[in-house]
Parts: C-alpha cells; structure tokens; sequence
C-alpha cells in the first residue's frame, strides 16, 4: 500500500452520531487498523508466535508520513469596535457583507451637496457642549490603518445608504411636530430626551425642531453586521437636513434641547448569528448641567409603557435628573394622534394632536402640568396612565455606576503575533483563520479554500 | 497477539462569548464531516480544530487532558470518553435559555476530542512524548496549547478510533455554572 493510497483511502468509518439540541457528535473507527488488528490475532493464534513487531514496523512505515504543522501567526483578541471601524473603515471585516436594508437610491447620488458638511450642519448651537456627532463623522471618516495583508480601499457609506422616509419616520415627525406645538403656545422650558428606534427619534426631533433644539447622543457607525442598525438614524438625519437647518431661525435664542438617542444601541445578541458589537451607552447631560442651564422639566418620550422603565444605561442619570430636582415625566409617542387614529397604530397621518383631537391637545397640561390648562378645559383621562404616572426609581443594572457588561462594543480580531498588526475580525469570511489549506506537502492542492467542507459559510 | 492501544484525549470548557463564531464554526463543521473519511481529511480536520481551539484559549476557563499508553486503561477510557457523547451523560436534558449578563450568569460549551492510538506507531510514541508534562503545568493554557499544536503531527494512520463531540448543539442550550458543578463534570480543572 502506497503512502498516498493509505492516505486517501477512505478508511475511517463512521459508526455513530448524536444530534440532539444538547449535545452534537460523533465516533469513526480505522477499518484499516481494525483489519491489521484481525490479522495479527489471526497470525497469532496460527503461528502461536508474536508477530506484532513486524505488523508494527509496518504501520510505523505508513504512520512516518507526517504533515507539516504549520503554527499560526495570529492569536484572537478583543478590541473596542468604534476604534476598530475609524481605523479600518466602518465595515470592518465585512466585505461581501451589504447594509441592510439593500439600497435602491444612495444618498450619495440623492444628497452629495450635504455630506461633506452633515457633521457641521447639525451641530447644535446653546446645548454645543452635550453634542455626541460619533454617527454623523461617519459618513465622511477616511480609514487610517489597513488591515495586515489586505489590499487598500475603502466602502463608501453613502453609497450604502437610502433615502427615503418610512411610514413610521412620518408618524414620529407628526408626533414630534404636536410636541412643538404645546410649547411654542407656552413657552415652558423642557428637556426633551427622546428614546425611540434611530430613524424614529431623529423623525420626532425634527418635527420638534422648530421649538427644540436637536442634541444628537448617537454614538455608534453602521456596520453591516452591526447589532444597532445606526444606518437608519443616519438617513433619517441626511431626510431632514434641511429641515433641521431651516429651523434655527425659527427658534428662540435660548431653545430648550431635545436629546436624541436611538433605543437600538442596547440591542442584544440573538440567536448564533454573526454580529458586530456595535453598541453604546447613551451619554446624557447630568441633572447638574441641565439645573445649571435653568431646566427644571423634563421629557423621557418612548413609545407605550412597554418601553419602560428607562432603558438600562439611562436609570442612575435620570434618577440623578430627579434627585437634582428636575421634574422628569415619561411620555409615549402615541398620545399624538390624528382623528379617529387608533392608539398605537403608528399612523404616519398628520396633524397630530394630544389625545387625538384638537379639542383634546390642551390636555396635555393637565397630565404634564407646567401651564394652566385653558378655561373650561374637560379633564380627560391620559391614554396610558402607566407612562404618565411612571416614576423614575433608581434599580441595579449592568450599568449601574458606569459599569459595562463584559466584551461590551467590542469584537473579537486576529492580532499577527510578530508585528501586533490587526489582521481582521474573527468573523472576517476573507479570514485566513475561517480558510483551511490543504498542507504543502500533500499531493492535493496546496491552495487555500475559502470555508472548506469543514470551515463555517463554505461547502 | 492483538493490537495494543493508548488514548489520548481532551476537554476544553469555554464560555459562550456574545459574538464568537467559535461554538458555530464547530458545530459546523461537525456536520460537515463525511461518514466516511480518509486519514488525509482527518488530519486536516484536526489541524483545523486545534488551530480554532488554541486560538480561543483565552476564554476557555476550564479543562482536561489524559494520555495513557497501558492497552487495558486506553481501551476502557476511549469507551467512557465516547459514552460521554452516546449515553448523553454530558448535554443538558432541557433547555438553559439565555443567559441573563447583567447577574453575571454566563454560558459554557464544551469541546471533547478522543483518539485509541495505535501503541508503539511513530504517532502513538509522539503523543507520548508530547504529552510527558511536569506535574505542576498540566493545567495551564500554554500547556493545552502545545498539546493542541502537537495534535497537528498525528499520522491518522495510527489512529484507530476517534470521537468528536460539542455540548451544547443549540445556543440556548448551553451549560449553565450548576451544570458544571455538577460531580460529572468533576474531572474538568481551572485553567490557570
């Protein structure tokens, strides 16, 4: 029997497996090695001699046949994932990977005039030193580093990204637009920290804009396997630009601020799929900055009470908000509807008024009450009296005290061991480390195959 | 006279990172195996399994290696090695769910490998001498590392019988800290 024979005969032989959600394996046995086994048993008990010697010396001849080990030159290590994408490029380890949802029309091609300044453009003016502009830098950063042994060039965001509004961007511009209109009739000065889905929050935010000043706290970059979809608040801030921009003069010279902060950045890992840890914790002024600036009202909107309590990252800065005396007051999204609107049909129909009718929009006052209600106003009852009454208790998280779950926004990269160069993500599929080469002293092809019969994504 | 055999095998005890592939590419790659397999593709298997192993070290928090070269000890220890797969004495009866991080709870996974090696064969004494380490390093990474990076020089030829499983399949499934004090899992070690 020849090397390359007793090599690539197929004598492993598979007696058993298990596939069960517990456990998942298998056993193969040698029917090569089993048959020399026989043999020598047989020339045993024939010959009553010892052969084993020779049997061995035999196998031994077959065994010497030793591949190349070849070391790996990288260890996996965990670095934090914003830096990752600023050094190498938002898309970091995904090439072939598309930016859900697939665009028909990128802004590039629709807005190429608001790119370059985006960063520049909605930039608040008063509440300048609360800003968070890490998303809006996004569609212009350059990469700085080059991931070892990969060729040069960049995706281009933009390129990736689609324009157009969605029916609840329009539900959450109308329902921030019916907020704008009870304080710019009473001129009340309200924080607003508004809390929905990205594309939804910056919809509420600039239907509020005329009144409000828009305060982005959006921390992340998209990524197309990212755990957050921050491409949607992304767009949303490229639809309303203009709008946003033509809104300043329409405010006062001291505007209160509406915080904007996308509720998927504490979305958590589902299921096996692979995912960039994308995440962030909301960075929101404390109560002693907002005292400072004279607020001592403030607005936590989400939508419905299923969304309470606050977010995780949010509860000691919003208890802190109200142990600094600041009136903090939950309100829903929902309560704006239009005419004969069902609570929480997210109807993109506008105008929108509290309660769903304008003869009911005063109301507001009397379940948030920093104005006097209108003579001869009919108490109504709230829509959702869990969100109006909700109270902000502090609660022990995984954030409690700036603390951070483990691995939290960050991902798991080769590191080349020599050189302490970035390689890429492990779950980069261009991956040295998710290829498997045949060796190069075997007579099958020594080039490498992208997840072969073994490897993840291949076969 | 019949074949002689020692067994060499090992554990390792990783915790489900948020985001790893490592407990997906194993799976994987599990159900890619043919039923039939030459010594060839068991080796490029087994490179390919100890790379992804040494590479995930660092989150591997517990372990266990044996090698015995007495023919008895082997062939009895590869049977309990593969009735840790076939008696279902390691996987969970139901599901754990996912785990809740913010109480510090944390998932495990195992991945356990056995080879019956063929005594005396140019492997069989290889393994030996690579699994002859002082007392007092048997448990630490750098140890399942040179072990595992050894694992690369096997000859499948002197290989008689080898048995590949993952605990858990499925995600949610995973081994919960209890499960792993539980006395079955009593020969798992800390890793240091």
């Amino acid at each position: 029997m020849s090397q390359q024979k007793g090599n690539d005969a197929k004598v492993f032989v598979r007696d058993g497996t298990v596939d069960a959600p517990g456990t998942v394996g298998a056993r193969w046995w040698n029917q090569a090695l089993i048959e020399e086994d026989r043999d020598m048993s047989r020339r045993a008990a024939l010959k009553g001699l010892a052969v084993g010697a020779v049997a061995l010396s035999a196998v031994a001849g077959a065994g010497a046949l030793v591949y190349e080990a070849i070391e790996p030159d990288y260890q996996f290590e965990r670095r934090d994932s914003l830096l990752m994408q600023r050094t190498f490029g938002w898309a970091f380890s995904a090439n072939g990977v598309t930016l859900k949802p697939e665009t028909t029309s990128a802004v590039s091609a629709f807005r190429p005039d608001v790119i370059a300044t985006l960063e520049r453009d909605l930039a608040p003016s008063r509440w300048l030193p609360f800003h968070v502009p890490t998303l809006l830098q996004s569609m212009t950063a350059a990469p700085t580093g080059q991931l070892r042994g990969r060729s040069a060039g960049a995706r281009v965001l933009p390129n990736e990204l689609s324009v157009l509004p969605t029916p609840t961007m329009n539900w959450a511009f109308a329902s921030g637009s019916a907020l704008a209109t009870l304080f710019r009739d009473v001129p009340v000065p309200v924080a607003v920290l508004v809390d929905l889905d990205g594309a939804e929050s910056v919809a509420f935010a600039a239907g509020a804009s005329s009144v409000f000043e828009p305060v982005f706290l959006l921390d992340n970059w998209p990524h197309p396997l990212g755990l957050s979809p921050a491409q949607n608040a992304l767009t949303a801030a490229v639809y309303y630009r203009d709008l946003f921009v033509g809104n300043r003069d329409l405010r006062g010279a001291t505007p209160p601020p509406i915080f904007v902060l996308d509720r998927t950045r504490l979305t958590e890992f589902s299921g096996e799929q692979e995912s960039f840890d994308n995440r962030y914790v909301g960075r929101v002024p404390s109560g002693a900055s907002l005292r400072n600036a004279g607020i001592t009202r403030a607005l936590y909107v989400i939508d419905g009470a299923g969304q309470l309590p606050e977010r995780e990252d949010l509860n000691d800065t919003l208890v802190g908000w109200s142990q600094s005396g600041i009136d903090l007051r939950a309100l829903s999204a929902s309560s704006f509807r239009a005419n004969y609107e069902a609570v929480g049909s997210h109807q993109p129909s506008s105008p929108k008024y509290y309660g769903g009718d304008v003869s009911t929009h005063p109301s507001f006052w009397q379940h948030y009450p920093w104005a006097q209600l209108p003579p001869g106003m009919i108490a109504q009852p709230p829509d959702d009296p869990q969100v109006t009454g909700h109270a902000f208790v502090p609660r022990v998280t995984r954030f409690s005290r700036g603390a951070k779950p483990p691995a939290f926004a960050s991902v798991e990269v080769a590191v080349h061991i020599e050189s302490r160069q970035i390689m890429g993500a492990s779950f980069d599929r261009d991956g040295t480390w998710n290829r498997m080469s045949s060796s190069g002293s075997s007579s099958r092809s020594s080039s490498s195959t992208r997840g072969g019969w073994w490897g993840w994504g291949g076969g | 006279m019949a074949m002689s055999h020692s067994v060499f095998a090992m554990e390792l005890c990783f915790r489900i990172e948020p985001g790893s592939p490592l407990q997906g590419h194993l799976r994987e790659a599990l159900y890619k195996l043919p039923a039939a397999m030459s010594a060839r593709e068991k080796w490029e298997y087994y490179r390919w399994v100890s790379e992804m192993l040494v590479n995930h070290l660092s989150f591997a928090d517990a372990g266990c290696w044996d090698f015995w070269d007495t023919d008895s000890k082997a062939q009895s220890d590869f049977k309990m090695w593969c009735d840790g797969l076939f008696t279902e004495e390691g996987g969970r009866k139901t599901p754990s769910g996912p785990p809740a991080p913010f109480r510090g709870d944390v998932r495990y996974m195992t991945f356990t490998v056995a080879l019956l090696l063929q005594y005396g064969s140019y492997t069989e004494r290889g393994m030996s001498r690579l699994c002859n380490i002082a007392e007092a390093n048997l448990w630490q990474r750098a140890t399942f590392a040179h072990i595992l990076r050894g694992i690369r020089s096997i000859s499948f030829a002197s290989v008689k019988g080898d048995v590949v499983y993952l605990l858990p399949r499925d995600a949610d499934w995973g081994l919960t800290a209890e499960d792993l004090r539980q006395p079955k899992f009593e020969y798992l070690r800390p890793l240091s």
